[in-house]
């Protein structure tokens, strides 16, 4: 995908993106908003319940209803939902194109005892594993940078460089020597791409961004600080009690890296398909995949509400408020003018598991249950937004094209499924 | 998996072989026997039998291959070559290793170093490096550090640390660019820097990351190294590397006998590392660590219990498995547990003593290794036991029959109806009285309501909310024949221990385990012999663990070619990041999809199943493909 894959030239805009998943889908009678095209409300009727939050940024948003993610079905489906099959996922093509690495970050993306292929998310041929750590991440984005050459006595850059070509030749002689291994040099030639993009990540000087980070030294992040404070060990980030606190500082880490560009393209995958994280961090002290998600009765479902609620009331409050503001790489616009943030999920609703546009029958009556799929954001204007768009089980992966022409990467394609970007939300 | 494939050839087979439940007693297996042969029930068309021996042929080889180390295992190797430096350490920030088909996070398949991995690893190998060659760290482990500290002295920790690391020793090819970026590094910054940058780039080396399975061709196949025999030996039954007097050892062939190895083998197995190497087994085998993040809003301070749970179990597995020196069959009906005075007041037994000791179980509250409170947890919602996740338990990690996939539309189990309704109750009017759900839900939910004495904290309770309970289960053929009937968990337990199905299949779990997955299949890895041992008792757990040494796997391996063609990568790996992207002609359409071919597989009219299901079940691995269900055609490929 990538080789085909290239960056509009007349793209100047700063744009950034940033793609949210989360497990599990939602109660569809308390996602669908009423309305349609740019009539549509969010604080009122169906929909308020879990969208509200997002109502004052109705005139950024695009809800895409009825998009089927295809050859998928049931929480498997989260193996496509940034790939649709193709080789690599959405958020990989558009940071290949515009020449960066995308930042990939995760909060309790695995079970304590280990990850199956139902939790796989982002990948990259193989998966690719996000980064638990937002301590971690904000020292990486903000903290202190390798020395550039003549710096200081040591110029460390230079020989994390040269340790790594040593690495670099070490494996490429082993891939050569394991002649008629074919699995085994399929690993070794992950592992030497792998290389080569930490070692281009040492070089020093401009490349790394067509538009200069602004960050001056690190932003304010309380609880990324308030994680540090607790000088936590290697297993803190994989404890299933810290997840609310490790998300809320993950999303503030993705949100001042989009604001100074210090990363552009950014993953953030929240909890993992078939996840039992206990909610009674925000009052429902219940598992969130069963039984939370899989509720049928009207009192379950709205625990379900609130949860996925919960999620919507993060990122409204922590990253869409704070990208509401004038870009520094561009004052004339705000962060969310040039940004795209990207909302999904596997499955349509919770309990039926649909990962299409499916008429479900919900506490006494019947209604369209589809995958939740949304944007906020213009894209540095290459979105027409304040809008839901209707589909009869269009291919979601046309979606994911949709976002790598927004982001001024044009592919002609996304996948063997898709059939064209979406032109009904392009500016 | 090797007698289940036996089991279901036979049964699918045999058609419409049917017999009537029988009592347990009747239904008890014959005998296994080891010379292969068949007891001969398939001739008669009776019920096939369950036995150990006669599926293996022969003694089963895998391919040879590159494992890459695990998290685990990385961090032991890194503790084993600098035990001072890393003293305090807390082993870095390493993701946690994918779990493979067969349940276990040490799979050669499956471990790669992508692109977090690869950062991962560049920041662990700086941290340590950096403790390495603190000055006053440094020179604790090379004192010529103190009055020679120059490119020679370097030399001496790189050829002696290095062979810890790469569990062999370092040619004088592979030391060059080690002791050249030394000297670049030195330069700069003086000894210590150059040491430490020295380190950084062995710390990553591909021949301390990756295990090598390669051998050396002889004429009959591949034969391990000496040097991959020591690895081999260590990493399986202690989890760490080998130590200087093992590769020692290997130097001098001391590892080439396959009964010295077993010796070898059962001695590292009573060390620490070997103790906690058989826990670990247990532990991923069972999956009962998971009650550490399990929650019970309905059981006051259960969070306060959990690691208390946890170490019951270690302790009861310790008992059973090296003061007891049992067997598989006594780590499922041992008829005590190990608790705390803390843990004997929340199962409502009598406290033996001070600390944790060793109790007897009262009359009905469960044996062995299934009536844990960690499993038992584990296995359970937040706020009810769960027939179906235990159930499960004991069809997928027991009885090794193959994963089910969930149907698109899962119902609800209705909630918890204190004094109104059993669990039972509940699960069975959603589960068995609906053929989408029971055509999957009949093959274990039956198993689970043997545990139903056990709430969702794993405590015993005589009746639930007032209302009795029904512990009566049973296990049933693919044909749904009642193989076994029993009623509660002790009575389970014992229908486990005796049938050598799950000998077999915890056997072959056993031999996942101990070989990261074998580069594949893992039946038929240890011997007939060994699993009918441990099946009639003859030998303890752990004495089969240790025989494993002597696997015909354990020292040879073939080339992938002779077990399955693949095709050939270039010989010119991708290296580097992508050339900048071109504009280019959009993606040719793809190929029409081509017809189906081989064996196609579609639900039978009425049935409670779809052509999806029977095509991905019918050719699962092994099968699982109710006639009743599906039906199936070979289609030969154009």
């Amino acid at each position: 995908m990538s080789r085909l894959a290239f960056a509009e030239p007349d793209a100047q805009r700063p744009k950034r993106l940033l793609v949210v998943y989360v497990p599990h889908g939602m109660p569809a009678e308390h996602f669908d908003p009423a309305g349609a095209g740019t009539d549509f409300s969010l604080s009122d009727g169906p929909g308020r319940r879990i969208l509200g939050p997002l109502e004052p940024w109705k005139d950024q948003l695009i809800l895409f209803r009825g998009m089927d993610i295809k050859g998928h079905n049931n929480h498997p489906a989260i193996r496509a939902v940034l790939n649709a099959d193709a080789e690599r996922s959405v958020e990989q093509v558009v940071g290949d194109a515009l020449g960066l690495q995308a930042l990939t970050l995760g909060a309790v993306t695995v079970p304590s005892y280990g990850f199956t292929s139902d939790s796989w998310l982002f990948r990259n041929g193989t998966w690719i594993n996000p980064n638990p750590s937002p301590v971690a991440a904000a020292d990486a984005l903000f903290g202190v940078q390798p020395a550039s050459p003549g710096a200081g006595p040591v110029d460390e850059a230079t020989l994390r460089r040269e340790a790594l070509k040593l690495t670099i030749g070490e494996v490429s002689a082993l891939h050569k020597s394991l002649l008629g291994l074919t699995r085994e040099r399929t690993k070794l030639s992950t592992h030497l791409q792998a290389l080569e993009t930490l070692k281009v990540k040492q070089t020093p000087g401009p490349g790394a961004s067509i538009f200069e980070p602004t960050c001056d030294g690190a932003p304010v992040m309380p609880t990324v600080d308030a994680i540090r404070a607790q000088e936590p060990g290697a297993g803190w980030f994989y404890d299933e009690g810290h997840f609310s606190q490790i998300l809320q500082a993950q999303l503030e880490v993705a949100t001042q890296a989009m604001i100074c560009g210090a990363a552009r393209v950014i993953g953030l995958q929240a909890m993992y398909a078939n996840a039992q994280i206990n909610f009674g961090f925000m009052g429902v002290p219940k598992d969130h995949h069963d039984p939370i998600s899989h509720s049928s009765g009207a009192t379950g479902r709205d625990e379900f509400a609130q949860c996925q609620r919960w999620f919507i009331e993060r990122i409204a409050e922590t990253v869409i408020t704070s990208l509401d503001q004038p870009d520094p790489l561009d004052p004339e616009h705000t962060v969310l003018e040039n940004s795209v943030v990207h909302f999904c999920t596997e499955v349509a609703d919770g309990n039926e598991h649909n990962s299409n546009k499916t008429q479900i029958w919900v506490t006494g009556s019947g209604m369209d249950a589809y995958v939740p799929l949304l944007t906020i954001g213009g894209a540095g204007g290459a979105l027409k937004t304040g809008r839901i768009v209707d589909f009869d089980n269009r291919p979601h992966a046309d979606l994911l094209l949709t976002l790598c022409h927004a982001m001024g990467v044009v592919v002609p394609g996304f996948g063997p499924h898709s059939t064209g970007v979406i032109q009904e939300v392009m500016a | 998996m090797r007698v289940v494939l036996v089991l279901m050839a036979l049964a699918l087979g045999c058609g419409g072989t049917t017999r009537a439940p029988q009592p347990v007693d009747d239904a008890a297996p014959d005998k296994p026997v080891a010379d292969g042969t068949t007891d001969g029930t398939a001739e008669t068309g009776d019920p096939p039998s369950e036995q150990v021996s006669g599926a293996c042929k022969a003694a089963r080889v895998g391919p040879r291959l590159l494992r890459r180390l695990t998290r685990d295992e990385l961090r032991a190797s890194v503790r084993a070559a600098f035990p001072v430096a890393t003293a305090t350490w807390d082993g870095g920030t390493l993701s946690p290793d994918i779990v493979s088909e067969h349940g276990f996070t040490n799979d050669a398949d499956v471990l790669v170093v992508g692109a977090q991995a690869a950062a991962e690893l560049l920041a662990v190998a700086e941290e340590v490096a950096a403790l390495i060659a603190e000055p006053t760290a440094l020179a604790a482990i090379l004192p010529c550090a103190a009055f020679a500290a120059d490119k020679g002295c370097a030399e001496t920790l790189l050829l002696a640390r290095g062979r810890r690391l790469f569990r062999r020793p370092l040619t004088a090819e592979e030391a060059g660019p080690y002791l050249d970026l030394y000297a670049l590094a030195a330069e700069q910054g003086g000894f210590h820097t150059g040491v430490r940058w020295m380190l950084v780039a062995l710390l990553q080396s591909p021949h301390f990351l990756y295990r090598p399975e390669l051998g050396a061709e002889d004429g009959q196949g591949y034969a391990l190294t000496d040097y991959e025999l020591a690895t081999q030996l260590a990493f399986a039954f202690t989890g760490a590397p080998p130590s200087d007097a093992l590769l020692d050892l290997a130097e001098e062939g001391g590892l080439s006998d396959p009964q010295a190895r077993v010796t070898l083998a059962r001695e590292l197995l009573e060390s620490p590392e070997g103790r906690a190497k058989a826990q670990d087994f247990v532990r991923a085998w069972t999956h009962y660590g998971q009650v550490g993040a399990e929650t019970k809003p309905g059981i006051a301070d259960f969070d306060m219990l959990r690691a208390a749970l946890i170490e019951e179990t270690e302790r009861f597995v310790e008992e059973a498995l090296y003061t007891d020196e049992g067997d598989l069959a006594h780590l499922l009906t041992a008829p005590y547990t190990v608790v705390d005075g803390s843990l004997a007041a929340y199962y409502g037994m009598t406290p033996g003593g001070a600390g944790f000791t060793r109790i007897a179980r009262p009359e009905g509250h469960g044996v062995g290794l299934l009536a844990q409170g960690s499993i038992l947890s584990a296995e359970a919602q937040s706020n009810s036991s769960s027939p179906t996740q235990r159930g499960l338990l004991v069809y997928e990690r027991l009885l090794c029959r193959p994963k089910l996939p969930p149907p698109d539309v899962v119902p609800n189990i209705p909630a918890p109806e204190p004094g109104e309704m059993t669990t039972r109750d509940r699960y069975e009017l959603v589960h068995a009285a609906s053929p989408a759900c029971n055509v999957c839900h009949q093959f274990f939910d039956p198993i689970g309501f043997g545990f139903e004495h056990f709430d969702e904290g794993g405590r015993y309770r005589a009746d639930e909310s007032g209302l009795p309970i029904n512990a009566t289960g049973e296990i049933v053929s693919l044909n749904l024949e009642t193989l076994f009937s029993f009623d509660g968990q002790a009575e389970l337990a014992s229908v486990l221990a005796t049938n050598p199905v799950v000998t077999t299949c915890v056997g072959d779990l056993m031999s996942a385990y101990t070989f990261g997955g074998a580069g594949g299949d893992v039946s038929c890895i240890a011997s007939d012999a060994d699993t009918l041992a441990l099946h009639n008792g003859e030998i303890g757990l752990l004495d089969y663990f240790a025989r494993l040494a002597a696997a015909p796997h354990f020292s040879r391996r073939v080339q992938p070619d002779e077990l399955d063609p693949q095709p050939e990568e270039p010989d010119d790996p991708v290296v580097g990041v992508d050339p900048p992207p071109e504009p280019q002609d959009p993606e040719p359409e793809p190929d029409p999809k081509p017809a189906a071919c081989g064996q196609v597989c579609s639900v039978v009219p009425g049935a409670a199943a779809s052509d999806e299901w029977c095509q991905l079940n019918c050719n699962h691995d092994p099968p699982f493909c109710p006639p009743e269900h599906c039906s199936c055609e070979d289609v030969p490929c154009e």
